[in-house]
């Protein structure tokens, strides 16, 4: 029986199968052959010997109803009876056809040709008797019908018909003999080839399943020992090659397999147990921190909606500032014509500032003259003093006749003495003029340099101011840009604030993650603590 | 108010020029002759009271300060002191000679002489022609104050503090001060005449 190991259950099945399926069909073979036998000498037994039977009946019968039909003749006479007989008489003639067909037997076929001959003769007689009926012979009919040719003629007929079917159902006999016969046949061999088919197909079934049951059993054996948990197993097996040794080999390497990774898995559910730990200790950490990352982002977000609300305020401001600096431009542009207008005016200030020193200049020239002329006249006094003088000399010389002089010349002193006072008060007066007149040439001078120092200031002030429009348009564009960034800003900011909102929600839901992660990380190290209790119960 | 103040000050400007044109102009007509009026009844004054008393004419000036007096008959004329000519190996009392319409005057330093101190005007100085009969020389004096006649009455007698040709020169000192020279005195003093050689 080694043999059978080496092949594998497939074929081992199929075999059987095979065996069993090649019995059937034999049986099949036998059992359809015997039936078509029993189905063919059946056909035969109603086409040939019982269908006949009918028809040989059917044309005896008409036969008898044609004699009835000239009886019916005879007595009535009556035209129609003979169309009634020509009628039967084709019915007789198909009848006969039908049968002729199905002759097999020799005699049957004689007989037969003996009634068609009977029957043409008989026709003959039958005419005449027609004729003599509707001639209303009615006696010569009569004595054809119930004496004569015709009536022994008419007893051939039914005789040999009868004969005919006498064969015919002794045939039928025959047949259905040797068809029982042949199904007792039949059945013997079925029996008998079933029996041995049977017992064929037993033994097989029970070799085979000896073969398989016994090392299935082990299999089971070793898996329920696997499933207790006892993997110290190690199957002594035969030497197969089919799907049972396979099987076997197999579960040894996996009993193997399984002690090496579950000794692996015990060491990893160790780390495991340990990571767990470690993992629900971080993610404790984790959730503090999350609860810290909610909490500082809640506050980011307080915070940005104060940022938010100082850039609205920027906003405005810049607004405002960009107000300012155009007004600014605008007062700077006025400035600059002011300055401008003030460069003209001090340069006419200037002129009328040399106009001012050329006329004080002149004064004081003719003032000069003044004086040169007051000296004169002071002189003039002086000597007119002297004159006088002299003059009351000359009187007093003359004695009384230079009284009337001497009163003269008195005249003419006073006269010189007021004309002195006149010209010491002009004098002080022109003192007091050349004074001031250089004090006026010293201010105009000073005056002179001081616009001539304006003029040149309030040019630099006009570039100044030039410089400094020129300054305050670009700080006006500046300004206008920085408005323009301060509204991008603030726009940011809005989006800034969404994005802490959706940060602010996110840092929520990772503070419930961070929750739900530290229950996990517990439930880990608790699975974990199982594993190794799972682990450990394993024999190895 | 700046403009205010300053339109202030201008109006004053004006204002006083307006005032000093007044004062320097001419007078009036009226005035003129408002004021000769008071000067002729002044002079009447003076000459119904020189009636009275004995008076000599006399011409006043001034040296170094002080009031001098010289009597008119002594005096030929008196002018300015111009183009003086210094005189070599002269005392220093002679100042030099001048040009009188032709005729050469010497000038005396009466400072000099009377050991004044120089200086003080710084006028043109002026010249009194003394002469006499056999004497005639200018005499240099600060200043000319006046003529006129002074009552012998009021001349009293000399100082005696002066001394020297002072009081050789003197002929009396009247209440205001009025030191009166004695023309004669001076014009025949030979100390002034100078007489040297140089070889």
């Amino acid at each position: 029986m080694k043999w059978l190991n080496n092949f594998k259950i497939g074929t081992k099945l199929l075999a059987v199968f095979t065996f069993v399926t090649f019995f059937t069909a034999i049986l099949g073979y036998i059992a359809v052959y015997n039936l078509n036998q029993i189905k063919q000498r059946d056909f035969e037994l109603y086409q040939v010997n019982t269908q006949p039977l009918s028809e040989i009946c059917v044309a005896a019968i008409s036969f008898q109803r044609i004699r009835v039909c000239l009886r019916d003749i005879v007595n009535t006479h009556d035209a129609k009876y003979r169309d009634a007989i020509y009628e039967l008489d084709g019915k007789i003639n198909d009848e006969l056809a039908k049968l002729e067909k199905t002759m097999d037997a020799k005699e049957v076929s004689q007989k037969l040709t003996e009634v068609r001959a009977n029957i043409e003769k008989f026709n003959v007689i039958r005419d005449q008797i027609i004729d003599h009926a509707l001639n209303k012979k009615d006696a010569e009919a009569m004595e054809s019908i119930y004496h004569g040719d015709g009536y022994r003629l008419a007893q051939n007929i039914d005789a040999d018909l009868q004969k005919i079917m006498d064969i015919k159902v002794t045939q039928a006999k025959e047949k259905s003999e040797a068809n029982i016969l042949n199904a007792n046949t039949a059945e013997r061999n079925m029996i008998l080839t079933i029996l041995l088919g049977l017992g064929v197909s037993l033994g097989l079934g029970i070799m085979i399943t000896k073969n398989i049951q016994k090392p299935l059993k082990q299999v089971v054996e070793v898996a329920e020992r696997i499933s207790n948990r006892d993997i110290t197993v190690d199957v002594s097996m035969e030497d197969r090659r089919d799907e049972l040794g396979h099987l076997l080999r197999t579960i040894n390497q996996m009993s193997t397999n399984l002690r090496e990774e579950i000794g692996k898995v015990a060491t990893g559910v160790e780390v495991l147990v340990v990571s767990a730990g470690e993992i629900s200790a971080s993610t404790s950490q984790f959730v503090t921190g999350a609860h810290e990352t909610a909490s500082a982002v809640s506050e980011t977000t307080t915070t940005m909606e104060e940022v938010k609300q100082t850039a609205q305020l920027s906003n405005e401001k810049a607004q405002y500032v960009s107000q300012i600096a155009q007004k600014a431009v605008h007062v700077s542009q006025n400035g600059q014509r002011s300055v401008d207008e003030t460069v003209q005016g001090m340069n006419r200030i200037k002129e009328k500032m040399e106009l001012i020193a050329e006329g004080i200049i002149r004064l004081s020239e003719q003032s000069q003259a003044i004086g040169e002329i007051i000296s004169t006249v002071d002189d003039l006094a002086e000597q007119s003093n002297l004159l006088a003088v002299n003059a009351s000399i000359e009187a007093a010389k003359a004695g009384d006749q230079g009284i009337g002089f001497v009163v003269v010349a008195q005249e003419i002193k006073s006269m010189a003495e007021q004309s002195k006072q006149a010209t010491s008060q002009v004098r002080s007066i022109l003192n007091e003029i050349q004074k001031a007149t250089s004090s006026a040439v010293m201010a105009t001078e000073q005056g002179y340099k001081v616009v001539e120092d304006g003029v040149k200031q309030s040019a630099e002030a006009g570039e100044s101011i030039k410089i400094m429009t020129k300054t305050i348009s670009e700080a006006a564009q500046s300004v206008v840009q920085i408005a323009a960034s301060v509204q991008q800003q603030f726009v940011g900011m809005d989006q800034v604030a969404l994005a802490m909102e959706s940060i602010q929600q996110a840092s929520g839901q990772n503070a419930d993650g961070a929750r739900q992660l530290e229950l996990t990380a517990q439930s880990l190290a608790e699975m974990g603590r199982e594993l190794r209790q799972l682990v450990q119960s394993y024999k190895l | 108010m700046e403009q205010d103040k300053k339109s202030n000050t201008w109006e004053k400007v004006k204002k006083s020029l307006l005032k000093a044109q007044t004062t320097t102009a001419i007078p009036l007509q009226e005035e003129k002759k408002k004021i000769l009026k008071l000067r002729a009844e002044r002079l009447a004054q003076e000459s119904q009271g020189s009636d009275k008393e004995v008076c000599i004419e006399v011409v006043r000036f001034t040296l170094s300060g002080e009031q001098y007096a010289i009597e008119s008959k002594y005096i030929r004329e008196v002018f300015p002191l111009r183009e003086l000519t210094p005189l070599p190996c002269t005392p220093d009392f002679v100042l030099g000679v001048v040009n009188v319409r032709g005729q050469i005057h010497s000038i005396v330093d009466l400072k000099k002489l009377f050991n004044l101190p120089q200086g003080g005007e710084n006028k043109l100085p002026k010249v009194i022609l003394l002469h006499s009969p056999d004497m005639e020389f200018g005499m240099l004096v600060d200043e000319i104050t006046g003529s006129g006649p002074l009552p012998i009455a009021a001349i009293g007698p000399p100082l005696n503090t002066l001394t020297g040709l002072q009081l050789a020169y003197q002929r009396g000192v009247t209440v205001e001060r009025l030191i009166v020279l004695a023309g004669e005195k001076i014009l025949s003093d030979k100390r002034i005449i100078v007489d040297e050689e140089v070889i």
